[in-house]
């Protein structure tokens, strides 16, 4: 692009060219003073004015050339000696032993470096990354090499061995070489093209391929069972050992065995178990883990999972208290929510004890708020439990609220509820269409709430709470400021009950959501800004500061905080990197390899990439300098033939 | 204005003072755009003697001398009043009668003389002209005889010198011919000139004296010899002087018609070289002679050649 400047040269040609012809004759009084000097010194001054014009042109020709940064082209120095550890830092290096084997040739194979030899770590997983970038400190290179560990992520050979081959083929040495740190499993080569060749002037040092464990199974997934009637968590575990095998299964949260059995695999299957769990063990907050007996690799003999994606929305619907009411409507409405295409709701009677936290509890009677039922009502939301009131001025009921800081007043005139809480998610659906179902609905028999704690969701007309959120210690309840029955209001017979109820159980519930079961390397995205800390892993993990995402590179539990809300993640490891099988059809990868430097020392001569050709040879500042002097050399000469 | 040659008798300071015109007062442009030689002539004089703050009769060729006592029968008017008025006695003024002078204008009407350079706001004979035409009008108020010549190829144009106001009207009429010699040159014209005026003249050249030097030498020689004074006035455009003409371009010679390419920045410093060479060599020559030679630039004003005839007719006197 600057080279094109170098046609302003046409400038000072033209003004050259514009004051080269005499104009017309002029008259002069007397030539005697000019003819024996003028021929003389016009040609003197016409070779000067040529000067001064060439030499603009050389100004503007070298600067033209300088602004294009031109280089000579550089070759490499032919000396020294560069090497890169290309690190498979996949699961399968975690094999009994694979490890320090592999690590230890590589270190041989890398040997002593001499003063100016430089040495790299490149890691293959999960994308090719370097851990030192090719430096001379030779001992503190392979010292960092000696304190590197394995990871959980699978591999793909042939990015990481591209990559590292073109890198080492840009740096100037006379040798260079890839030593290829790899338990050459089958999974990594796959897809690989070895037609494909390596620049030259780079060896490759591969070890011997690795050879399958005899004694390796993997956990490849671990579900809780969603088959009607049963309880409990399925795993699928596939046997890569050469002979059937007896292992032990254990299903554990925390350090408490829930279920334990033993297992006969079969070699190159895949066979399902189940283990089978309680309910209380099933509706836990606390995180599980599926343990196997360990073998030769043991990183994939255990699985996590936080709960079964597939659990149901329960209710736990109190007696319809005793009066003039006859229908039971939320009952009615919240059994119409089984039918529920995504999110369905199982209804069923209020416990006698130990009310499961997972299910939201819908309370009317007052005899709810009375023992032994008060009892579980208040472990029930101590423990994190959600449930739906509706208030009918009983005593009980009052008392209880009282005790939560909440006054209950009755009304005497027929109200409409209004001023609904349109972000709330229990509001918001019903918002997005239209909040005029709900603004019609007559309540002749109501009570307003009084408390700091509440967060209103719907008001009265004296803007006391007719709906309201607040949270009971872990806790969070729903106070509604009516009976659900036709003696109270009309919303029952109205459309908008049952999804309101629906919407309602739905809201509460989803704060106990099940989490996804993610595979490391993959992206978790996360609801906003917070602290991503390690709850069961199998090496200690510091907490991260994470904003919208994370991507875990080990398995285990992890649990996401963001201010009050708490979310558990179970990651696995992918299934693809238990098969230990290593490459079997000979060493394609060594044709990828340049004939040229199979023996690993090459004595051509070759270019250096531009960049380096320029650092190393910067003629544009010469050219820069050429055209100061010329320029210089141009205002001394035009000064004496004013050109 | 550069002055060369010998340096003309030294005038009386006061003299001086009062011939010294500053420049300022005349205006050259105006001065060349008055339509005709009389009256450039007379606004050339008159800005002379303006600037001296003298009237123009009091100092008209009459030169005070002493004090007489009055007799009967003397003219009133040269009773100096200012003195009866502080002494109570009437004493005439005398003064000394001049001798009258010849003062022969001898204008080069050479081709060269009718250059005319970008800076200039006359040609060089304009210039000339104007300048001859006030002193024969400063002349003729002194009561002096004024002549004129047309110097060129072949025998000059002549009036013969005359002290009338009339006569005026012929050397005018003279001094602003048209005519232009191509040919000739001016010692020849001026050898025959010298035959025909009367010894004992000023005789004021006006020329650029472009001839040789050995020639004009010896023919201003000759005029010395016959026991008149000499005063040349070399004219001189400023585009002669300096050399700034500002563009490449042919030259052509107006005199011999030879034309030449010239690039002024080329050979400025070696015509500049030669230029003060050649003045220098006609200075020598002026000298030589005991003549006075004004070198006058066209764009500056002709007052200093002005006061140098003065100067050297109070010489003469």
């Amino acid at each position: 692009m600057f080279l094109l400047a170098g046609a302003a040269v046409a400038l000072p040609v033209f003004l050259h060219l514009l004051r080269r012809n005499p104009r017309e004759p002029r008259g002069f009084p007397t030539l005697r003073f000019l003819k024996s000097v003028s021929v003389r010194e016009t040609k003197r001054h016409r070779l000067r004015r040529w000067l001064v014009m060439a030499l603009r042109c050389l100004v503007l020709l070298l600067l033209a050339a300088a602004f294009a940064r031109p280089y000579l082209p550089r070759f490499t120095t032919d000396k020294g000696r560069v090497v890169v550890i290309a690190i498979d830092n996949s699961m399968s290096m975690r094999v009994a032993g694979r490890w320090d084997k592999l690590r230890e040739w590589a270190i041989g194979q890398a040997g002593k470096g001499d003063p100016g030899d430089r040495i790299g770590l490149l890691m293959m997983n999960p994308q090719p990354a370097w851990l030192k970038n090719p430096n001379t400190d030779w001992d503190g290179t392979l010292l960092a090499l000696r304190e590197m560990k394995p990871g959980f992520t699978s591999t793909r050979y042939a990015p990481p061995l591209a990559l590292a081959a073109d890198i080492l083929s840009r740096l100037p040495a006379k040798k260079k070489e890839l030593i290829w740190m790899a338990d050459q499993q089958r999974k990594g080569w796959q897809g690989a093209d070895f037609s494909k060749k390596l620049p030259d002037g780079v060896s490759v040092k591969f070890p011997d391929p690795q050879p399958a464990p005899g004694h390796q199974a993997a956990i490849n997934n671990a579900e809780w069972d969603t088959t009607p009637g049963s309880r409990g968590v399925t795993v699928s575990i596939r046997s890569y050992s050469v002979s059937p095998d007896t292992r032990k299964l254990t299903l554990v949260s925390g350090s408490r065995t829930i279920a334990s059995r033993t297992i006969q695999l079969t070699p190159g299957t895949v066979s399902r178990f189940s283990l089978p769990a309680k309910e209380e063990d099933e509706s836990s907050a606390l995180p599980l883990r599926v343990e196997m007996d360990p073998d030769d690799l043991p990183a994939d003999d255990v699985a996590y999972l936080v709960r079964d994606e597939s659990h149901k929305l329960a209710v736990m619907l109190d007696e319809m208290p005793a009066g003039k009411e006859k229908t039971d409507y939320p009952g009615i409405a919240l059994e119409a929510s089984l039918r529920h295409p995504t999110e369905p709701i199982s209804v069923g009677p209020l416990p006698q004890n130990d009310w499961p936290v997972t299910s939201v509890a819908v309370l009317r009677n007052p005899d709810s708020f009375r023992n032994p039922a008060l009892r579980n009502l208040d472990q029930f939301l101590n423990r994190g439990g959600k449930a739906m009131i509706f208030l009918d001025g009983s005593a009980a009921k009052s008392d209880w609220l009282r005790g939560k800081h909440v006054e209950i007043a009755g009304r005497d005139s027929a109200e409409s509820l209004r001023d609904w809480a349109e972000e709330h998610p229990l509001i918001a659906p019903f918002a997005k269409l239209s909040l005029l179902p709900l603004l019609d609905l007559k309540f002749s028999k109501c009570w307003s709430m009084n408390g700091n704690a509440l967060i209103p969701l719907a008001s009265w007309s004296d803007n006391s709470p007719g709906i309201a959120e607040m949270r009971v210690e872990a806790g969070k309840v729903l106070l509604f400021g009516f009976e659900p029955g036709r003696e109270s209001t009309t919303w029952p017979l109205r459309p908008s009950f049952v999804p309101f109820l629906h919407q309602a159980v739905v809201t509460l519930g989803q704060t106990t959501a099940p989490a996804k079961t993610w595979k490391v390397g993959e992206s978790i995205p996360l609801d906003g800004e917070g602290t991503w800390k390690a709850v069961d892993v199998p090496t200690p993990s510091p907490d991260l500061k994470v904003n919208g995402s994370v991507k875990p590179m080990a398995p285990g539990i992890y649990e996401f905080l963001n201010g009050s809300k708490k979310e558990l993640f179970a990651v696995n490891i992918t299934p693809e990197e238990s098969d230990l099988q290593p490459w079997t059809d000979g060493h394609p990868w060594l044709e990828m390899v340049s004939p040229q430097t199979k023996t690993g020392e090459t004595d051509v001569r070759k270019p250096l990439p531009p960049e380096e050709s320029e650092r190393q040879s910067p003629l544009w500042w010469w050219l820069l300098a050429a055209a100061i002097l010329a320029l210089l050399a141009e205002m001394t000469l035009a000064n004496r033939t004013s050109a | 204005m550069e002055k060369t040659g010998q340096a003309p008798p030294a005038p009386q300071a006061a003299d001086t003072d009062r011939f010294l015109a500053p420049r300022e007062r005349l205006d050259l442009r105006m001065l060349a755009e008055l339509p005709d030689l009389p009256l450039r002539s007379r606004y050339l004089v008159e800005s002379l003697i303006n600037s001296s703050h003298r009237s123009s009769r009091r100092g008209c060729g009459i030169e005070f001398s002493d004090y007489r006592a009055y007799q009967a029968g003397d003219d009133l008017r040269r009773v100096d009043w200012r003195l009866y008025a502080r002494a109570d006695r009437i004493y005439l003024k005398r003064f000394e009668e001049e001798t009258q002078m010849r003062l022969i204008l001898a204008l080069d009407v050479s081709a060269s003389m009718s250059y005319r350079g970008p800076r200039a706001t006359m040609s060089k004979g304009d210039f000339a002209r104007t300048t001859l035409g006030a002193m024969a009008m400063m002349a003729v108020r002194q009561n002096d005889a004024v002549g004129a010549a047309l110097l060129g190829g072949g025998f000059p144009d002549y009036v013969r010198p005359r002290s009338s106001s009339a006569h005026l009207t012929s050397v005018f009429s003279l001094l602003d011919s048209d005519r232009v010699d191509r040919q000739g040159s001016l010692p020849d014209s001026l050898s025959m000139l010298v035959e025909t005026i009367p010894s004992g003249s000023i005789i004021v050249i006006a020329s650029d004296f472009y001839d040789s030097t050995e020639t004009l030498g010896h023919t201003i020689g000759q005029l010395r010899h016959r026991g008149n004074d000499v005063i040349g006035l070399q004219i001189v455009d400023p585009s002669e002087a300096d050399f700034d003409l500002e563009s490449n371009g042919i030259l052509v010679d107006l005199e011999t018609g030879d034309e030449l390419p010239v690039e002024p920045d080329a050979v400025r410093k070696q015509y500049l070289e030669a230029f003060r060479a050649f003045q220098g060599e006609l200075a020598g020559v002026f000298s030589l002679c005991g003549v006075d030679l004004v070198t006058m630039r066209t764009d500056e004003s002709p007052v200093a050649a002005l006061s140098t005839y003065l100067a050297k007719r109070s010489t003469r006197i």
